[in-house]
């Protein structure tokens, strides 16, 4: 074990993108090391999108640093294409071309051999289950199929960095859970840079990075973050739900309150809390509840108190 | 049908037009590039044409002739010792056009009795340059008549057009009003089908379309809603376009101002509800565009703009009847270079009135139509 | 005050070889939240088009209250609200014109119309977006002038389709709160979603796949028939544990591990509703460490369809 830290996989300092006089990236900094899978999240316009189509050096930026796998963005990003796969938004595979062809067509862009092609794109179809489908043509696939083709596509030339923006927006959630595992195995070998607007595949990542305004605003592990968050998160269970949403609400230290699937889900700011216990008892005493229990913070309060954090910081 | 609503619906398009500025660069712009490039640019007008003659004559009365058409400074008269010159020089392309005065001219002239058949003279042309020939012709016609002569049209060896006499008489050869007045009809029809169809099928995917189909709003008052306001647009349109051609092009209408802007009004209303059809029966502005450009294609070939119906064959002339454009620029024509009025044009007035009618209740079911 | 305010039987629609949807029946009483779900491509919104008289189906028939909307569309415009995936309002006038404009169409007569825009405002927090045109707002607001708007003329069913696609992930439940304030006023809401968590959020859930129905249930009576349900943690101490076990037991709940293998207790049950909770309480209710695990509705609907999947391939 040599004594020197790898190199950063990624590695942006003061990183804008203009379109004319606005500023979708506005001062980016963000290290990352190693093979980890890391979520990007952020409110709509944040700037997600064009962070990832810059780190796959898809868009010409300015910066201070701008290092993605030792390779400056500002300058030849050729050697670049070869060590990564992108998925967008919409997907962009050849419509005309058989599952198994457009994975050919992938392998001749990256100079695979035929064999070493036959050997990834089996194991790859798979492990999609797209094997049955893999003289189909790709633009007859249903949408969660077609996603993992593009992500069975991407990782085909086995790529040290994973770029994937919403590659599960609107999928159907069998496939959706595939795409997920699919890339969870990879997290120990792949460095995964994945932008969602899913709560659940915000919280199975394994680092988070929150973007507001062109600026990345928190850069930690889910876990930093709930602890961080400014919130308390309770549920208050009994029969009519909504009613106690509504009585929750009128208590002077809850934040806001809301009925979802046989209860009520109440969010009390840490500053105002009367402490747990004291929380518990109150919404245990509300008409109508029978149970009240503290809840750990989950991901949406994580991203609320992000986002009003963010909020006050910019007006 | 409720006042309120359609006043409520105008008021919107209006607003939102008014406060997009490139529209209104468009709706001003493109009309006014569209005449002067049009008027200035493809005169068709008769100067200078090189004219090959054949006088068989050699008499007074046609010498006379010829000086004739070399004073008037159309034409510009070459004279050839024999037929065959003639024509190889016409197919060489060193002439334009040929004219032939027989041998016996100046006597058939002379002797002819009143009503009886008047000495023929041979016009060649060119059959590719029909147009220029066409109005060549005219012009030779109109001199030839005042001579006491009739033309005769000749065909040419390679590929001539072969055609029946005719008799017209232009008396107006100027290019200008005649292009000026069918400008008018290229830009209400194009251009007015061109932005009313991007500008509601970008609605429609924008999904306000839906959610005003979904509000009491009937179909009619939507209808309206659109056409009304871009119906008054491209009318101010017309009264700037006929203004500006008579500033810098100095060409007025020789009919009643009023009598053509009203006209020209009502013809728009005809082109947005075409407009309209393309766009409810398109998915995207794409394509609503590529059907505005096909459907306009045959519309300048056939609607008498450039090219003048008589010589098109008659299959053809009768499908140009069915075209709105056609009786508009007939209409527009009229008013412009004879002063026509409303009495004398009654019959194309119908017939526009007729075809308003029919589109505007094509595009209203096109628009209900909910599959 | 009960009543089906929106039924559909044997709804089908057919783009000429391929259908997109297939015989459906809905039925969705007065004052419900209702949910509908599907996978882009599910003919999830072929439906919801019919639904709301924009498209004329195949086959079936469609009742809004009480109207027939497949031959009086129009009857049924004033009743209804609609807030469609791209939001309707106009660009080029704020959101305050677009009020007037909407409100204009639907008849409210200018007095009418201030008063009720201004309850409106308040309820959505549009007081500083009045002035603004919509391109001009972020997304989140944009959607929630988009709802305001639907609600404007006070219909008695709203339709929205998808209506959180684009708001931010945080700002969704908030966004939820609204649309249930609407049910609590009376309001018939049926809304489309593929976020499935928020089901959680609605009285009722139907799915459709491949142009069927594959479910149409309670939120509970789905977790019930296609999860484990609740899961139920405590640390109890000891001497509480031998009282308590079988009251618990008694009301349905399976034990799947305690003491003295594991320190924790870990209860099971398919749904947890009155009694469930009320023995709960009586027994671990001032457990400080109580925890109760719904099932997500992810793997719900991974369980409904892998069945559906199954139980079509069998038929088949």
């Amino acid at each position: 074990m040599s004594g020197e830290a790898p190199a950063p996989s990624l590695s942006l300092r003061g990183l804008v993108k203009r379109y004319g006089r606005r500023r979708a990236l506005d001062g980016v900094d963000l290290e990352l090391e190693g093979a980890q899978l890391v979520g990007v999240v952020g409110p709509d316009g944040a700037g997600k999108t064009t962070l990832l189509r810059s780190v796959a050096g898809l868009l010409e930026v300015e910066a201070e640093r701008a290092y993605v796998l030792g390779i400056d963005l500002r300058g030849d990003v050729g050697p670049l294409k070869a060590r990564l796969g992108y998925v967008p938004q919409v997907w962009s595979l050849q419509r005309e071309l058989s599952v198994f062809e457009n994975l050919a067509f992938t392998a001749r862009l990256h100079r695979l051999g035929s064999e070493e092609l036959e050997r990834r794109a089996e194991g790859l179809l798979e492990r999609t289950g797209l094997a049955p489908f893999r003289t189909r043509a790709a633009g007859a696939l249903s949408g969660g199929m077609k996603q993992k083709l593009a992500v069975a596509n991407a990782l085909l030339p086995e790529p040290e960095l994973l770029v994937l923006d919403e590659p599960t927006a609107g999928v159907d959630v069998v496939a959706r859970g595939e795409i997920w595992e699919l890339l969870a195995e990879r997290r120990r070998s792949t460095l995964i840079l994945i932008s969602t607007s899913y709560l659940e595949e915000a919280a199975a990542c394994e680092r988070l990075v929150y973007l507001d305004g062109g600026r990345v605003v928190a850069n930690e592990t889910p876990e930093a973050l709930r602890a961080g968050a400014g919130l308390e998160l309770y549920r208050v269970w009994g029969d009519r739900p909504r009613t106690l949403a509504a009585a929750a609400r009128a208590l002077p230290f809850v934040a806001s309150a809301r009925a979802a699937g046989g209860s009520a889900r109440v969010e009390v700011p840490r500053d105002a809390s009367p402490g747990e216990a004291a929380a518990r008892a109150a919404l245990a005493a509300l008409p109508g509840a029978l149970l009240a229990e503290a809840l750990p913070v989950d991901m949406e309060s994580v991203l609320l108190s992000l986002a009003r954090a963010s909020g006050e910081a910019r007006a | 049908m409720s006042l309120r609503r359609l006043r409520t619906l105008l008021q919107r398009e209006v607003r939102a037009t008014l406060r997009d500025p490139f529209t209104v660069a468009v709706l001003i712009a493109v009309p006014l590039a569209a005449l002067l490039s049009f008027s200035f640019v493809l005169s068709t007008e008769v100067v200078s044409l090189r004219l090959g003659v054949l006088d068989a004559s050699a008499s007074s009365a046609s010498r006379r002739l010829v000086a004739e058409l070399a004073a008037g400074g159309a034409f510009e008269p070459r004279r050839f010792a024999n037929r065959e010159a003639l024509e190889q020089a016409l197919v060489g392309g060193e002439i334009s056009a040929g004219l032939v005065i027989p041998p016996d001219f100046e006597r058939a002239l002379q002797g002819r009795a009143p009503g009886g058949d008047a000495p023929q003279l041979q016009v060649l042309y060119d059959g590719a340059e029909s147009v220029l020939a066409g109005n060549a012709e005219a012009f030779l016609q109109g001199i030839a008549t005042a001579s006491g002569a009739q033309l005769v049209r000749g065909g040419i060896p390679a590929g001539g057009v072969r055609a029946s006499v005719h008799a017209l008489f232009n008396p107006d050869l100027d290019g200008t009003p005649f292009m000026v007045a069918g400008t008018f009809g290229f830009v209400l029809s194009f251009l007015t089908t061109l932005i009313t169809a991007v500008a509601v099928v970008n609605e429609r995917l924008g999904g306000t379309f839906d959610q005003l189909q979904l509000t009491p709003a009937t179909n009619l008052e939507i209808l309206l809603g659109k056409l009304l306001p871009l119906g008054a647009m491209f009318a101010l349109d017309v009264v700037l376009m006929m203004v500006v051609a008579g500033l810098l092009l100095g060409v007025w209408p020789h009919g009643s101002a009023l009598f053509f802007v009203g006209v020209s009004s009502f013809y728009v209303l005809t082109s947005l509800a075409l407009g309209l059809f393309f766009s409810a029966t398109s998915a995207t502005a794409a394509e609503a565009v590529q059907k505005t450009v096909l459907a306009s294609v045959p519309l300048v070939q056939l609607s008498g703009f450039a090219f003048p119906i008589r010589n098109m064959p008659l299959p053809v002339q009768w499908l140009a009847e069915l075209i709105p454009a056609t009786h508009y620029i007939r209409v527009s024509r009229a008013i412009y270079l004879r002063g026509a009025g409303p009495l004398e044009l009654w019959f194309e007035l119908l017939l526009l009135l007729g075809f308003g009618v029919l589109l505007v209740g094509v595009s209203l079911r096109a628009l209900s139509r909910r599959t | 005050m009960s009543g089906i305010m929106l039924r559909a039987e044997g709804l089908t629609r057919r783009f000429g070889e391929f259908t997109a949807v297939d015989r459906l029946d809905l039925e969705v009483e007065r004052g419900t939240l209702f949910a509908f779900l599907g996978a882009n491509g599910s003919g999830k919104s072929t439906t919801i088009r019919m639904l709301i008289g924009l498209l004329v189906p195949t086959a079936g028939r469609i009742e809004v209250d009480g109207v027939d909307v497949i031959r009086h569309p129009r009857r049924v415009r004033e009743r209804i609200g609609y807030m469609g995936q791209k939001v309707s309002l106009y660009t080029g006038l704020t959101l305050l014109e677009n009020v007037e404009f909407y409100g204009g169409l639907y008849g409210l007569e200018r007095a009418r119309l201030r008063a009720r825009w201004e309850a409106v405002r308040e309820r959505f927090a549009l007081r500083e977006s009045e002035g603004e045109r919509p391109e001009d707002l972020p997304a989140g607001i944009r959607q929630r002038a988009g709802l305001a708007l639907a609600t404007l003329h006070e219909p008695r069913v709203l339709f929205l389709d998808e209506p959180t696609a684009g708001v931010d992930v945080h700002s969704r439940g908030l966004f939820w709160e609204r649309i249930q304030e609407e049910t609590d006023a009376g309001v018939t809401v049926f809304v489309t979603t593929h976020f499935l968590e928020e089901t959680d959020y609605c009285d009722r859930v139907s799915f459709i796949e491949a142009g069927r129905l594959v479910a149409d249930a309670t939120p509970a009576e789905l977790r019930a028939r296609f999860s484990d349900g609740y899961r139920v943690r405590c640390a109890l101490a000891p001497e509480k544990l031998a009282a308590a076990l079988p009251v618990l037991r008694a009301a349905g709940f399976a034990v799947e591990a305690g003491p003295p293998e594991s320190a924790e207790l870990v209860l099971r049950r398919p749904s947890l509703e009155g009694e469930a909770l009320e023995a709960l309480r009586r027994t671990l209710g001032a457990d400080a460490g109580l925890r109760i695990e719904p099932s997500s509705m992810n793997e719900v609907f991974r369980r409904l369809i892998q069945e559906a999947g199954a139980a079509r391939r069998e038929a088949a």
